[in-house]
């Protein structure tokens, strides 16, 4: 190993950068050499003089003359207000969750292709757009939520889910069971809901699975 | 030296600045001042170039207030801010790139004997003929005393590079230093 080496060991040495097997190895080679044993010696107070550098004090006059100008430049420019990288990210990715999720159903099922409720404000439902439950279904249950009259109309008769009229008539006129949900229907609702202002329009996609 | 410089209660002060607290904020600025205006001074190599970097520094800090974890360390920010201004300042004023080593210098307290302040000058005049790199290692390595891998984080480089960075610099201070010396005597 040459000198020149060694002496970019004896200025890492003068700060204490060297590793132990470093260290040793320029140990001894300054064992050997007497260029570089001057060289590490004049590395070492330069490096003195580097480090009492960090000493050297400030005027204060001059100190508080810097301060009093930094204030008055700070209270002329007001302060930027941001909004804080997260909320910004978590605002970003509601966003972009709500596009993925609203469009392609917007673009899958136009509003002109499925059955479209109408309602008005204030929000009550126009049950003149809904399709109504089979007659005897209405006489044999209670009045239907206005709700469950968005439903479409269940495929098979609701008489199935009443109990056989041989059994206690009566007690299915009197004590209707609860209405079992219809069956499922792959047809999705699409509810209008018109507000005060002419150019809002808000729809809304009922999945069409009878809940 | 980072965790000396973050005294407790500076997320307190932190807090307080953010909500509009002046006083606080100025209480931030006399924690760090001193710091950032000596290390200015270090790389710039001149009092007026160090005090404007100092401001820009502080005013970046109030700027950005909000960005700021209370949790967190200020001094690596502001070491790192103080790096980059000083940078941009340099380039801008390139032309002035000749020291006058009598200048007035400001940063001497009355500790100091004629024989320090001398040595002083003459070595934040080599300092500034030291590539821009090697002149931010050296100061925070040797003259702030931080150690290599902080320094590594604060210049966005790797622990071997500034190892490399401190020991050219160091070998080009001592010579520039001796030949200062040969041609002003």
């Amino acid at each position: 190993m040459s000198c020149e080496t060694f002496e970019k060991l004896i200025a890492l040495d003068a700060g204490g950068d060297l590793t132990p097997p470093e260290a040793a190895r320029l140990q001894a080679h300054l064992g050997t050499c007497a260029p570089c044993r001057e060289l590490a010696r004049s590395v070492g107070e330069s490096q003195s003089a580097l480090k009492a550098l960090a000493q050297a004090g400030v005027d204060e006059d001059a100190l508080a003359r810097w301060r009093r100008s930094l204030l008055a430049r700070i209270d002329d420019e007001p302060r930027r207000r941001i909004l804080p990288w997260r909320w910004a990210w978590a605002a970003a990715a509601a966003m972009a969750l709500v596009a993925l999720l609203a469009v392609p159903r917007m673009v899958r099922r136009p509003p002109s292709e499925a059955p479209v409720a109408h309602a008005l404000p204030p929000a009550s439902p126009n049950l003149n757009a809904l399709p109504h439950p089979p007659q005897s279904v209405a006489q044999a249950l209670p009045p239907a939520s206005p709700s469950l009259n968005r439903l479409p109309h269940p495929p098979q008769s609701v008489a199935h889910a009443l109990p056989p009229a041989s059994q206690s008539p009566s007690v299915a006129h009197r004590r209707p069971r609860p209405r079992r949900a219809p069956a499922p229907s792959t047809e999705p609702l699409l509810v209008k809901l018109e507000t005060p202002d002419p150019n809002v329009v808000i729809y809304w996609i009922v999945e069409g699975k009878g809940n | 030296m980072i965790e000396s410089m973050m005294a407790a209660g500076e997320g307190g002060l932190l807090r307080d600045a953010k909500a509009g607290d002046r006083a606080a904020f100025e209480q931030v600025i006399m924690r760090h001042e001193r710091r950032v205006l000596l290390t200015a001074l270090h790389l710039l190599g001149r009092w007026e170039d160090a005090q404007d970097a100092a401001q820009e520094v502080f005013v970046r800090l109030h700027r950005y207030l909000d960005r700021f974890d209370d949790a967190l360390d200020l001094a690596p920010w502001l070491y790192r801010m103080t790096v980059n201004v000083c940078r941009d300042i340099g380039r801008k004023r390139r032309e002035h790139a000749e020291l006058d080593p009598d200048a007035a210098d400001p940063a001497c307290g009355p500790e100091h004997t004629a024989g320090s302040a001398e040595q002083r000058r003459i070595l934040q005049s080599v300092l500034r003929k030291l590539p821009e790199k090697e002149r931010a290692a050296l100061v925070l390595r040797d003259v702030e005393g931080l150690p290599a891998a902080e320094v590594a984080r604060i210049l966005n480089s790797s622990e071997a590079t500034v190892r490399s960075q401190v020991s050219s610099a160091r070998l080009k201070i001592l010579k520039l230093t001796e030949r200062f010396r040969r041609e002003r005597t």
